[in-house]
């Protein structure tokens, strides 16, 4: 629906903003992506994983191995610096976002 | 329900990333796997399609590995990246080499870790390539001091030898005197051409008489050498062949008797007793040896006196040595000196209708003798490296099974092919010179242990030595054999598909290419050991007969030493006779002498001959055709000093020097000259004009006269004023250890002559040793590479049949699981062994037997196609390559078929 380069631009600030809210798994973070955007995104593990990977590499996110029941499963929580990732990604997004406006005339109310 | 665990691991290519990081990443993808699996089911799919969801929902393994490859940098690419940044700053200068310079660095570390994780490997290669490389440049030691080494004059490859020879007989000689002047004067290929005739002087030297070589030698030997005097002048034209008393010193001899005295022109040398003015003294680097014996130095020279002009055309005694002119070929000097040879035999065909010219490079006549012998131990010793390198390569391969997986990951992460190939070639650089290191520990060891047994007849021997050169070959040969056989595997490494590699089991297969070439590799070494043995077990034959060969003579407790009878004193044949007879005598009265003889030659020193005419038979018009002889001549009872036993007739006494001339006869003479007829009273002489006649009153045992490995020729001992020769040989049979005697000959020598020196001194069986040591010390080395080239080879075989079990558990298994029994599968395996050994062996034997016509030369008393040599070695290869593949055997039967069969 939206071309790979979008999704791929994007996915740090959806993952960061959804890990905001709580603790979260990997498949459990697709899973939402998915059904807030009401399916219009959906990721597969092969390219949701190697972000999460890259963001905990640079100490954005912690993950942590979770017994549910009898799974394992690794929950991710997000960090000081990963708290302030996601308010630069916001600021940097809206200041996309609001230029991509001005340009195509458009406004929100 | 799947281990998704375990299914995620198998297909995503991780092996580049830490152990943990992997396999945290490895469990993630495995949990959400399995969640995938079970929010399918819980929708309700059936197990099969909730299983095959999840397996979909992965499309791209290599591309998620390559993703996550860059999201968590390994520790090794970190380390790389510093590397190369501190490479760049270092040299601060960016651009090509330096980034090439890094990389390299990376390669070597990377390479150094790797070789690090697996030391069992890492050590075995690098003792196998030590051990090959090491050998060689010990040999290549010797063979640089002996062979290799120019000769110390300019343009050493214009000096050549010159020759006669006599095209009805084998061999060659030095020329004589007219010879050499229209040798001279008529030929049109040499710049300068000269003439010498070595020379035995005694000097005194610190109060004692002591022998030296010198030469006399024409004007012209100077220009054919090219090499001014360090101090004074050469010989002049126009001293030669006249009296003058004039030497030129060797810096050796001015350095041992005149302690380097700028000051010596113009002092006087006694020589034998004469007093020569020193005009010369040639530098330090200019050594000349006699032209039989590399080892006897020229330590001075002097011009020819006035009756070298009247030395018959016929006696060959004077070596002579020519300079190629500038851009003439060898073959046109031999061109020119055969013409002038064919004119020389028109114009005097009594004396040269079969005497032709031989044309040698100096370097050739000096060394080519030693080269044989050293050629083969330097042959065996790259044998044992080829099959040390059979060996390593065999590791390479196996290695590069495992590292399949490893190399594929990594070229689906984006490494380049070349880069793989270098860096695999990066790991066999560092093996080489891990290899090279110890190789070189082993050649200063080694070179250090053979001079202790290095023959003293070996040419140039004193110059054996390890140096840059030896340390440059080492490190070339473990280089070269490294990048040779790194090649192959990093070559096929890179080329490996990696789905295929990926897919793959992790253990890889000892079928395909690298099972088929480990297996080549091993047949090589078997047929390469194959030779190595055989040819030894020749040698080896070739010695033990020659060692109790009987030789004709009994060399124990037997002591030896030359005299040479120069100078005034013994200008006279009877004076000469007369000292000879009397030290005998003194000789033999000393306590613990039993008997003591003097004689022209001692066995296997050659011998000078001559053509007899028989008394009543016809006497062949060409002199050529006459019967040629030996001659001997003896002071007092030489055979039986030598306990050479006479097989008829009476041995030599005082009186067969006169009336009717007595002489003693080998057997060979005795067959050849009367078969079937008693020759004792049989008459012959040495001269056809006016015959003196020898009556035979007794025939000797035949000895020969070149050395133990030649047969005998005809021999004639005289009484001494028959026969008067000056350099005699002092024989004396001893009670007890001859060695013991030296210092008492010594003196009742000097008690007779203050200024005669004893040259030579050896018992007996030094003596006989002495004409050993060069096939002793080959036989020797080659033995010890062919029991190196052994063990190698089994340990190879051992490593392939070891690797094929491991790779079989499972069929050895199911094999069990059959019902075959323990022995049956031993005598599987065994089979598998005896299959490459049955075919290493049919291929070395062939290879055998071309590699004994290399050898033919050197062996005694032994066929090159000996049955028993050939059945005894394929047995022992046989033998050796059960016991290689009887552990792995014993392995394979006690295997455990369930656990086998659970495997993979």
């Amino acid at each position: 629906m939206f071309s790979p380069e979008l999704k791929k631009g994007s996915v740090e600030l959806l993952v960061l903003t959804l890990l905001e809210e709580e603790p979260r798994h990997g498949y459990q973070i697709g899973k939402l992506i998915e059904s807030r955007s009401g399916g219009r995104l959906t990721f597969r593990v092969s390219s949701l994983y190697p972000v999460l990977a890259r963001m905990e590499e640079r100490g954005w996110v912690q993950g942590r191995w979770v017994e549910k029941g009898e799974q394992r499963l690794r929950f991710y929580r997000l960090t000081t610096s990963g708290e302030a990732a996601l308010a630069r990604q916001r600021r940097t997004w809206r200041a996309f976002v609001g230029a991509m406006d001005q340009v195509t005339g458009q406004s929100h109310a | 329900m799947r281990d998704w665990t375990e299914w995620v691991r198998k297909r995503l290519p991780l092996g580049d990333l830490e152990a943990p990081a992997a396999r945290t990443m490895v469990e993630e993808v495995a949990s959400v796997l399995e969640q995938v699996y079970r929010t399918a089911l819980a929708a309700g799919r059936s197990p099969e399609e909730a299983d095959a969801e999840a397996r979909a929902h992965i499309e791209d393994w290599d591309e998620m590995a390559a993703e996550l490859g860059r999201a968590r940098p390994s520790r090794r690419e970190s380390t790389a990246h510093q590397a190369a940044e501190w490479t760049d700053r270092r040299l601060r200068r960016p651009g090509r080499p330096a980034v090439w310079l890094a990389d390299l660095l990376l390669d070597a570390r990377r390479a150094a870790r790797s070789l690090r994780r697996t030391p069992v490997f890492t050590t075995a290669v690098v003792l196998l390539l030590g051990l090959g490389v090491g050998a060689n440049a010990a040999v290549f030691s010797v063979l640089k001091a002996v062979l290799l080494k120019p000769l110390p004059f300019p343009e050493p490859e214009e000096v050549v030898t010159l020759w006669s020879t006599d095209v009805e007989r084998s061999g060659r000689g030095p020329a004589s005197f007219p010879d050499y002047l229209d040798w001279r004067g008529d030929n049109r290929t040499f710049e300068a051409m000269g003439a010498t005739r070595g020379v035995l002087m005694s000097v005194t030297e610190e109060g004692v008489p002591v022998q030296v070589r010198g030469a006399t030698a024409t004007a012209s030997v100077f220009d054919v050498f090219g090499v001014e005097p360090e101090l004074g002048r050469r010989i002049l034209p126009e001293e030669d062949a006249t009296d003058a008393r004039v030497v030129m010193l060797s810096h050796d001899l001015w350095t041992r008797l005149f302690n380097r005295d700028p000051e010596v022109l113009g002092r006087t040398l006694r020589l034998s007793g004469e007093a020569y003015v020193v005009v010369g003294v040639m530098p330090k680097d200019f050594v000349v040896t006699s032209p039989w014996d590399a080892n006897d130095r020229v330590l001075f020279w002097t011009p020819f006196q006035s009756e070298v002009l009247d030395a018959p055309r016929d006696s060959y005694s004077y070596p002579v040595y020519a300079r190629l002119g500038e851009e003439v070929p060898l073959q046109a000097a031999r061109d020119d000196m055969e013409r002038v040879a064919v004119s020389l035999a028109d114009a005097y065909p009594e004396t040269n209708r079969t005497q032709r010219v031989m044309v040698t490079p100096l370097h050739e006549a000096l060394f080519a003798g030693a080269g044989g012998s050293l050629m083969m131990v330097l042959g065996a010793a790259l044998l044992v490296l080829l099959i040390a390198c059979g060996n390593v390569a065999g590791l390479l391969l196996a290695r590069g099974t495992v590292r399949r997986r490893e190399v594929a990951l990594r070229v689906a992460l984006g490494a380049g092919r070349g880069r793989i190939i270098r860096e695999l070639l990066t790991e066999s650089g560092l093996l080489a010179m891990a290899g090279g290191a110890v190789a070189v520990v082993l050649v200063v060891a080694g070179v250090g242990a053979m001079r202790g047994f290095l023959p003293s007849t070996l040419p140039r021997v004193a110059e054996v030595a390890v140096d840059g050169s030896v340390l440059g070959v080492a490190l070339l040969l473990s280089l070269l054999t490294a990048l040779l056989f790194g090649l192959a595997p990093a070559l096929q490494a890179a080329r490996v598909s990696h789905v295929e590699a990926l897919k793959e089991g992790s253990t890889g297969s000892s079928r395909g290419w690298r099972g088929r070439t480990r297996r080549g590799f091993v047949v090589a070494q078997l047929a390469l050991t194959l030779i190595l043995v055989h040819g030894t077990v020749l040698l080896v034959g070739s010695y033990v007969l020659l060692r109790e060969r009987d030789q004709g003579f009994d060399p124990q407790n037997v002591l030896t030493a030359s005299v040479t009878l120069a100078g005034a004193r013994y200008e006279d044949d009877e004076a000469c006779g007369a000292f000879l007879r009397d030290l005998v005598a003194r000789l033999d009265a000393l306590p613990g002498v039993r008997q003591a003889a003097a004689v022209n030659r001692m066995p296997f020193e050659g011998g000078t001959n001559a053509r007899i005419v028989v008394e009543g038979r016809p006497v062949a018009p060409d002199p050529n055709e006459r019967p040629l002889v030996e001659r001997k001549t003896a002071v007092g009872d030489y055979l039986s000093v030598m306990g050479i036993p006479l097989r008829a007739g009476r041995t030599l006494e005082e009186a067969d020097a006169w009336g009717a001339r007595g002489v003693v006869i080998n057997q060979r003479m005795a067959d050849q000259l009367w078969p079937g007829e008693d020759p004792l009273g049989k008459r012959f002489s040495f001269g056809a004009d006016e015959p003196e006649w020898l009556t035979v009153v007794g025939v000797a045992t035949d000895v020969s006269q070149w050395g133990p490995e030649w047969g005998t020729l005809n021999e004639a001992y005289r009484a001494y004023p028959l026969y008067p020769q000056r350099t005699m040989y002092l024989a004396l049979k001893t009670e007890g250890p001859p060695a013991r005697l030296v210092q008492d000959v010594r003196r009742a020598v000097l008690a007779m002559d203050p200024d005669l020196p004893l040259t030579k001194v050896r018992t007996g069986l030094e003596m006989v040793n002495d004409h050993m040591d060069q096939r002793e010390f080959a036989t020797a080395l080659v033995s010890l590479f062919a029991v190196l080239a052994l063990a190698l080879t089994m340990v190879g075989i051992y490593g392939v049949i070891a690797y094929f079990v491991a790779q079989q558990r499972r069929e050895l298994g199911v094999r069990m699981a059959l019902g075959a029994g323990r022995g049956r599968l031993i005598r599987y395996v065994l089979g598998k062994g005896l299959t490459l050994a049955g075919t290493g062996v049919v291929v070395g034997a062939l290879g055998a037997y071309w590699a004994t016509q290399v050898i033919r030369n050197l062996l005694f008393g032994i066929s090159p196609t000996n049955v028993w040599a050939v059945v005894g070695v394929v047995g022992l290869m046989l033998v050796a390559a059960t016991l290689a593949t009887w552990a792995p055997a014993r392995r394979a039967a006690r295997l455990d078929p369930a656990r086998a069969l659970q495997m993979e």
